[in-house]
């Protein structure tokens, strides 16, 4: 599997032209690339939206789940099988709101899994209602007066949430977001990547124009990402409210044991062979006697 | 007979039921015992009824002979069901002045637990006492158990609780037990069997299934399966996940499936009713999944620790569309067994979702068990893994579409080959597709499944016969009662029989058919408002019952009583 291209697979994508998705797919291509790893062993589990099409352009495993629930769906399957690279893609909408007790579990529950958030603050599958990360005072069909609350921030969410790996990408800076997704895959933990996503049919305040403008790297900063605090300073900014810039890179990196590292029930190995122990079972028909 | 122990939550009712339980099954009598317990962890009035028999017993019975009263409610709520000259045993404080029917027998229960250094939540050891002699009793059996029970908590407490036990047994004078008509049957040649709840029942069935995954959210009276596996995890090599709601636990489910693990949840009907969506993406991604569903009364959240069989029809088409599933309804502890075993191995063999409809009183009933049969289970061969390991790498298709409807499976990271699973509608490789005739095709395939799966199905208890003038049909739990009534109607001379089905649905209907055939008679008996099985029947039989006798106010049929219903109707006598 040395080939560039060879980790996407032969269906041409449903997405408008232009769509910030196109930049996600390819950074995820890379990353898989600079990884070195089988596509046989690696599983992309995803919820429904656009983001939730990816697997279909990547030449590897998929469990094209239901909507909010591809953390729910990862988790399964990498309990089941640990040793498989398991990572969950989704939007906004799918990760923030309709799967968002799942995600709050899914930072505390630190499982060795990827979570991909393609976030373009809109529903693009229902053609343009508000998600999560709308701006406050987005007017939409759905909200002719704007919509009346902040943005939901996922990046502050999981820092509160004891998540061990918190980066945000975005997708123009395509080289960059394919370290991240790369390092979010090699952490030891939950690796947690927002996306910032330029949705060019609806979303007409988060433009390319309008990121270019204010991202900025991390990495060329003064930063430690170990600092919790600092990464929570970080993580609030936003030019929404008040500070005109945003952070690219990993904002927070800690380490914690996973937890299926925890569990005595795989120490003996994966789950998916069924095991029967004729003695074991007599052994617990006789604790009823 | 019956013996009751009846008193607040909190105070010991259901380890004082279950040891006496455990003792009299030891002695080798069989036991039904049903736990009757309000929502709430302190006060209130709980009960378990603990009827005892030489025979095999089957339900429960609303006539009590002796009944330990941990509260002076106890007395007041169940005086008047005691047996003529039944035997109370109550706190001395607690006792009533006026005395009815039944005698009261008063004893120091709180003041001696106190003396025997056990403290008051001792007082219903020492009624333990008392119970035993009334019982005629071997003290020994009961001092055992104690020490089982309590060994890890150390020598003292053992020491305390045997020294309540006797304090208590020693209360009862000679005359008084001459007095009291109860005595326990004497059985000659005491054989081993197992005391277990259906819950426990449903969880062994899984082990015995090769389960190795288990995700859950807590919801009685489904929460104790969980409860027992998390407890299994280090032995059988299975991981139980405690998940965030319902709709985790069984997405994670059908995640673990993907991955190639036999997987399980279970819940209640509200815990059920957030699935439901998954339940649809298990069968459209053709991931095998089990489901128990401990059913309880109401909509919303209505009785939470009783019994009700109202979700059968909700089963048969909970989700949008329409797919193939297996739906199972053991009547006890035995068939749960049995059920849960053949819910994964059917649901394994054609890659489709089996629930496992459970319900308060099968879920929580302790009931005794001659033994599991382990020539009878397995854990049979899900994979086509090896038949693929030196093909071509990516040649593989998930949906190939085959006579049966059953495509091969193959696990992810086994093999060069992708697995591409997809809740969309899907061509054969798994990709997404708007194609309208190709959605016929994969419909077609994932319903074709419903030929073999329908020729497979069908467990069913006939009792005594099929010769019977007037058949009662009933599923699930109801088995006990229905079995117990027309036992106690044959003895009667009643010609009236019954018909159990274990299994739902498919709806085995060539069995029904057959063996309703000569019945001048058909009575459904279910614990709901509309007779969902009756109705069921006759949509896919066109037999209709003559008559339907319902119960829903969350309490299980009595046998008594349910045979007096029964007998109400139309039976034919013997000629």
């Amino acid at each position: 599997m040395t080939a560039p291209g060879a980790w996407r697979r032969k269906a041409e994508p449903t997405w408008c032209p232009g769509c910030g998705n196109y930049k996600i797919l390819d950074a995820l291509t890379r990353a898989l690339l600079s990884l070195k790893i089988e596509p046989w062993n690696v599983v992309i589990v995803s919820g429904i939206g656009q983001a939730g099409k990816l697997p279909h352009y990547v030449q590897c495993n998929f469990l094209h789940g239901l909507h909010g629930r591809a953390l729910s769906h990862a988790a399964g399957v990498k309990l089941a099988n640990p040793r498989l690279t398991v990572i969950a893609v989704g939007g906004d909408g799918d990760m923030y709101g309709e799967g968002g007790s799942h995600l709050v579990q899914a930072f505390r529950r630190n499982m060795d899994i990827t979570c991909l958030v393609h976030n373009n603050g809109v529903y693009g599958l229902t053609k343009g209602q508000p998600s999560p990360t709308a701006g406050q005072g987005t007017a939409t069909r759905l909200t002719p007066q704007g919509t009346g609350m902040p943005p939901f921030n996922p990046l502050a969410a999981g820092l509160a949430a004891d998540g061990t790996f918190i980066a945000r990408g975005y997708a123009n800076e395509t080289e960059q977001l394919a370290e991240l997704i790369a390092g979010a895959v090699r952490h030891r933990g939950f690796g947690f990547v927002d996306i910032l996503q330029p949705c060019v049919t609806y979303n007409k305040v988060h433009t390319y124009q309008w990121f270019e403008e204010r991202v900025y790297d991390l990495g060329h900063e003064e930063y430690r990402p170990t600092d919790r605090m600092q990464a929570m300073q970080v993580a609030l900014e936003w030019p929404e409210s008040g500070d005109d810039r945003i952070a690219l890179g990993v904002l927070y990196q800690g380490s914690r044991r996973t937890h299926e590292e925890q569990l005595p029930g795989l120490q003996s190995g994966p789950l998916n062979e069924p095991r029967w122990n004729r003695e074991m079972l007599s052994k617990v028909a006789d604790e009823f006697c | 007979m019956t013996v009751v122990v009846a008193g607040e939550a909190g105070q010991g009712v259901k380890s004082a039921s279950n040891a006496l339980a455990r003792c009299f099954v030891r002695a080798g009598l069989y036991v039904f015992a049903y736990p009757d317990v309000m929502s709430r962890i302190r006060g209130g009035h709980n009960f378990t009824r603990v009827r005892v028999s030489d025979s095999p017993v089957h339900s429960v019975s609303d006539r009590f002979d002796l009944l330990l009263a941990l509260d002076r409610r106890s007395v007041d709520e169940h005086q008047d069901q005691m047996v003529e000259r039944g035997v109370i045993v109550v706190d001395g404080r607690d006792a009533p002045s006026t005395r009815r029917k039944a005698r009261i027998f008063p004893i120091p229960l709180t003041e001696l637990a106190r003396r025997h250094g056990g403290g008051p939540a001792f007082a219903g050891v020492v009624g333990l006492g008392a119970i035993q002699a009334f019982l005629g009793m071997d003290p020994g059996g009961m001092e055992a158990h104690l020490r089982e029970q309590f060994g890890n908590k150390g020598k003292e407490v053992v020491q305390q609780n045997v020294n309540c036990l006797r304090a208590g047994h020693k209360e009862v004078p000679e005359r008084a037990i001459a007095e009291c008509p109860s005595a326990l049957p004497i059985v000659t040649s005491v054989r081993k069997r197992m005391l277990l709840t259906g819950n426990q029942a449903v969880a062994c069935g899984a082990l015995a299934a090769g389960m190795r995954f288990y995700a859950g959210y807590p919801m009685s009276p489904a929460t104790s399966i969980m409860e027992y596996l998390a407890g299994k995890q280090q032995d059988f090599g299975l991981v139980v996940e405690q998940t965030e709601d319902e709709i985790s636990a069984i997405n994670t489910v059908i995640g673990a499936s993907y991955a190639g693990a036999r997987s399980m949840t279970a819940t209640s009907g509200g815990g059920f009713s957030l699935m439901v969506e998954g339940l649809g993406l298990a069968a459209m991604t053709e991931n095998p999944v089990v489901i128990v569903i401990c059913q309880r009364p109401g909509p919303a959240t209505g009785f939470p620790t009783r019994t009700e069989q109202a979700e059968l029809l909700m089963c048969v088409s909970a989700s949008q569309d329409e797919f193939p599933r297996f739906i199972f309804a053991p009547g006890n502890a035995q068939q749960a067994f049995y059920s849960t075993h053949r819910a994964f191995e059917l649901a394994n063999r054609f890659q489709v979702p089996a629930i496992v409809l459970s319900d308060q009183q099968l879920a929580d009933s302790l009931y005794t068990v001659d033994g599991f049969d382990l020539d009878r289970v397995s854990a049979g061969e899900d994979f086509a893994d090896r038949e693929w390991q030196n093909r071509p790498a990516y040649t593989y298709r998930r949906y190939l579409v085959t006579e049966s409807g059953v495509s091969p499976r193959l696990r992810p990271g086994f093999t060069e080959q992708l697995v591409c699973c997809m809740g969309s509608e899907h061509d054969e490789s798994g990709l997404s597709s708007e194609d309208a005739a190709n959605r016929v095709r994969m419909h077609d395939k994932r319903m074709r499944k419903m030929v073999d799966m329908g020729d497979e199905f069908g467990e069913h208890t006939a009792y005594p016969d099929e010769r019977e003038t007037s058949i009662v049909v009933c599923f699930g739990s109801t088995y006990g009662a229905v079995r117990d009534a027309v036992g106690l109607l044959q003895d009667g001379g009643k010609r009236v029989g019954m018909l159990h089905l274990s299994e739902v649905w498919p709806f085995p209907s060539r069995t029904v058919v057959a063996r309703l055939a000569r019945a001048r008679k058909v009575i459904a008996v279910e614990q709901n408002s509309t007779g969902q099985l009756a109705r069921l029947m006759t949509r896919m039989t066109r037999i209709r019952p003559d008559e339907v006798i319902l119960k829903y106010d969350g309490r299980p049929f009595a046998a008594e009583g349910l045979a007096e219903r029964i007998a109400g109707t139309y039976v034919g006598r013997l000629s």
